[in-house]
Order: C-alpha cells, then sequence, then structure tokens
C-alpha cells in the first residue's frame, strides 16, 4: 500500500510540475527590467546616503591625494590610519561602475589587494588574529567576485595567488586555500569554520552562510536563537523600506 | 527547476540582504519561474500575472532588508509575498472570491485513478482546472508541485500542520480529477 501510495505520489507530482506554465522568455526579461530598474535606483538612493556620511571622508581623502599621501594610502594595511581611506575609495568606486565585464575586472583586481595585503602582514610579523582578519577580508572579496560573474578563471586565481608567493608559509597557504575554493561553494574549507582561522588563532573570518549550521562571520546579524522569529513580510505591509 | 546550489542560494541571500541588487537580480532568475506559475494560476491574464510577479519582487526587494534565514526559508518568504500580493490584487480589484475552507483530517483514499486522470489531460487543461480550485488547495499544488516543496516546507509555508496539507492536496487532486472529467464528459 505504501509503495502504491509513493508511486502515485511520484506520478503526480511528475504530471502536476508539467503543468506549471513558464513565464515566457520574453516576459520573463521585461519583469525583470522592470524589476532590476527599481531596485537599482533603490539602491543608488541607499548610495547616496552612504555616500553622504563618507562625505567628510571623501573630502579628507581628496586632500590626502592631493598633498602626496595618495602613496601612503595606497600602500596601507589593515590597521593603518589611511586603510579606511582606502576602502573607502574602492567602495566609492565599485559603487558607480556599472555591472558588467569592467566591474568584475575591479572586483578581482581587489581580491588581488587583500591578498596582497594578507601577505604584507603576515611578512611583517602581524599577530594571527590580524592575519587571519585579512584572509577573511580576502574570502570576503573573492566572493564579491565569484558572486558578480561565477568562478573566476585560472589567469586571475594565478595572480591572487601570486600576491601571497612571498609570505610565510601559514599566510601562503592560508591565501592559497582561499583562492582554491573561491566560487567552488567550498569556501569554508581550511579551518573557515569554528575557531580555528586560516593561520591558527583568528575569529573574524567571513566565511560563506553554511547549510543550516552556524556562521563564524562577524558581519552577520546577532546569533539569535529563536528560529520562528525570522523578518518574514507581513501582509501587504510587508514593504516597508530597510533604510539602505 | 533550481538552477543554483542551496549554498550559492544562501550566499545570494545574504548578499541581497546587504542590499547587492545583482545578488537580487539572480534570485529573480531563479524564482521569477515559480512566482509567476503561481500567480498566474491565480490572475485571469499573463498580464495582470507579469504585474504581480513584477511587485512580488519589488516588495521583496523593499523587505529584504529584515528577512532573516534563521526563521523562514528565502522560499517560503518570498511565495509569502507572492501570496500576499495575489490577495491584494483580489481586494483591489474584486476579482473572483476567495473561497476558504477548513482543514480536515486526510483521506486515506488511493489517489492512483485521480491522478491518471490528471495525467491524461494535458499541461493546459490541468493549469485552467487549477485556477478553479479553492485558494488552499491552489496554494497547496503551487507550493508542492510548481516550487518542488516537501509536506512539512509547504506546512511551515502556510502555517498549517502537515495533516492539513495533506487533506488540502488530496482535496485538490479529487477537485482537479472530477473537473478534468466533467470536462471531457461536456466535450464529448
Amino acid at each position: 500500500m505504501v509503495g502504491r501510495s509513493d508511486n502515485s505520489t511520484d506520478r503526480l507530482a511528475d504530471v502536476m510540475a508539467r503543468s506549471a506554465e513558464t513565464m515566457p522568455d520574453e516576459a520573463r526579461e521585461r519583469v525583470r527590467a522592470r524589476v532590476m530598474h527599481d531596485v537599482r535606483a533603490d539602491s543608488r538612493l541607499g548610495l547616496i546616503a552612504i555616500m553622504s556620511h563618507r562625505l567628510a571622508v571623501a573630502v579628507t581623502a581628496f586632500a590626502v591625494l592631493t598633498s602626496g599621501v595618495a602613496y601612503a594610502a595606497e600602500r596601507s594595511v589593515p590597521g593603518d590610519l589611511l586603510y579606511q581611506i582606502k576602502r573607502g575609495a574602492e567602495t566609492a568606486l565599485v559603487a558607480v561602475l556599472p555591472p558588467g565585464g569592467l566591474e568584475n575586472r575591479v572586483l578581482v583586481r581587489l581580491a588581488e589587494r587583500r591578498a596582497g595585503e594578507a601577505a604584507q602582514l603576515a611578512t611583517e610579523g602581524a599577530t594571527g588574529v590580524v592575519v587571519d582578519e585579512a584572509i577573511g577580508q580576502l574570502r570576503e572579496a573573492l566572493r564579491e567576485a565569484t558572486s558578480a560573474e561565477g568562478p573566476l578563471d585560472e589567469a586571475d586565481l594565478q595572480r591572487i595567488r601570486k600576491r601571497g608567493a612571498d609570505a610565510p608559509y601559514a599566510a601562503r597557504k592560508a591565501i592559497d586555500d582561499a583562492v582554491a575554493t573561491s566560487g567552488s561553494g567550498q569556501e569554508s574549507g581550511g579551518g573557515q569554520d569554528g575557531s580555528g582561522g586560516a593561520t591558527g588563532t583568528g575569529s573574524q573570518n567571513q566565511g560563506p552562510v553554511e547549510d543550516g549550521g552556524a556562521r563564524n562571520g562577524s558581519q552577520d546579524a546577532g546569533e539569535g536563537s529563536n528560529p520562528t522569529s525570522s523578518g518574514e513580510p507581513s501582509g501587504e505591509t510587508s514593504g516597508t523600506a530597510t533604510g539602505r | 527547476m533550481s538552477a543554483v546550489t542551496d549554498r550559492r542560494l544562501a550566499r545570494l541571500v545574504r548578499r541581497a540582504c546587504d542590499g547587492d541588487p545583482r545578488a537580487f537580480g539572480r534570485l529573480y532568475d531563479e524564482y521569477a519561474d515559480r512566482v509567476y506559475a503561481f500567480v498566474r494560476s491565480r490572475t485571469d491574464s499573463s498580464h495582470d500575472a507579469e504585474d504581480i510577479t513584477a511587485a512580488v519582487f519589488l516588495k521583496a526587494w523593499e523587505a529584504i532588508g529584515s528577512y532573516d534565514d534563521r526563521g523562514l526559508p528565502f522560499s517560503a518568504w518570498l511565495f509569502r509575498i507572492a501570496r500576499n500580493a495575489v490577495v491584494d490584487e483580489y481586494r483591489r480589484g474584486a476579482r473572483r472570491p476567495i473561497p476558504t475552507e477548513e482543514a480536515v483530517e486526510p483521506e486515506e483514499a488511493d489517489e492512483g485513478p485521480d491522478v491518471a486522470v490528471i495525467a491524461a489531460a494535458d499541461a493546459a487543461r490541468v493549469r485552467e482546472a487549477v485556477r478553479t480550485l479553492t485558494e488552499e488547495q491552489a496554494l497547496v499544488i503551487a507550493l508542492r508541485f510548481w516550487w518542488d516543496m516537501s509536506i512539512r516546507e509547504t506546512a511551515q509555508t502556510l502555517g498549517k500542520n502537515e495533516n492539513a496539507i495533506k487533506a488540502l492536496q488530496h482535496r485538490a487532486v479529487r477537485s482537479l480529477a472530477r473537473m478534468l472529467e466533467e470536462g471531457d464528459d461536456d466535450g464529448g
């Protein structure tokens, strides 16, 4: 009886799945264009808000760039005073790039930078925690790049690896691991979960979301415990602005 | 139907939550057909279905900053938005009334003959028959077979217990078979 019922259910699933009305390709693209037009417009508004907060930083950055300190900012690593200027400039650049090839190239270059920073920190004898944070930033940058265009090609991966070639073994390996697992759905490999950072000490790595598992990134919302209290939409009032 | 892995989907959702339009675009690519299939089953024209599908994704974008994957799975969350959008459309346009029904215990009947009737009908006729189901039956059909959800996931999405979902599915299948059979009789 059970087997018969299962067969019937499977057959029903097949039959009903075929009855789903699919959106014609043209309609799917038309609706996508409508949706994404508004989404991007809203996103730009959010960006303006972010940018206004960063105006002071930008002014400072401009002063810095025109006073010969640009070189120092470009060479800065996490922990340096000028590092936030460097990252702010990067964020502003990515934000104004149109989606597509150029943006993807920039995102890859930013991943290269993160690898270089991690290598530099390790070479200069930074603590494991600091290096692990930098590796976490590398993973985040790789995630940005792969999210934009899928897995990176080998030439890109080689360039990123090369930035860590002269680093001490642990950091070099951590960079290689991050690169090897980028875009493969295995980004948590190499000690990303739990307390085992890339260099054995860190806790700030921003690994990917694990299916049904814990997260290790610090950027996620607090680790709540109530599985039912999600930010679930509530009827027609679900469309509340989120203040991006 | 899913083109991306669960892990990649989780990453896309997280990035969209962070306000990344590109990630949201990919979520659209992943879910547009499912949303449309459901919406189309509850609307009278493909034009209306397109409008509502667009509205669903725009509402999702507006609300996604507060989405928390520790609660509902993303697909369930999105489906609820779709369902609400359809209900809003009913209210606005006074389209067809929304029949409701009380869930009952699942009936221990063999669905085989009903499934055979449905299997013999072409997809367009089955779709037409789904449009005449009660709202709850249609929701279950959409989630179970077009969104590929399990009984448990369907129950979670609709806030019902699993027996109620089984009962609704059973009755939906019976109704579909009956309507298709009647159609055959009418058509000679």
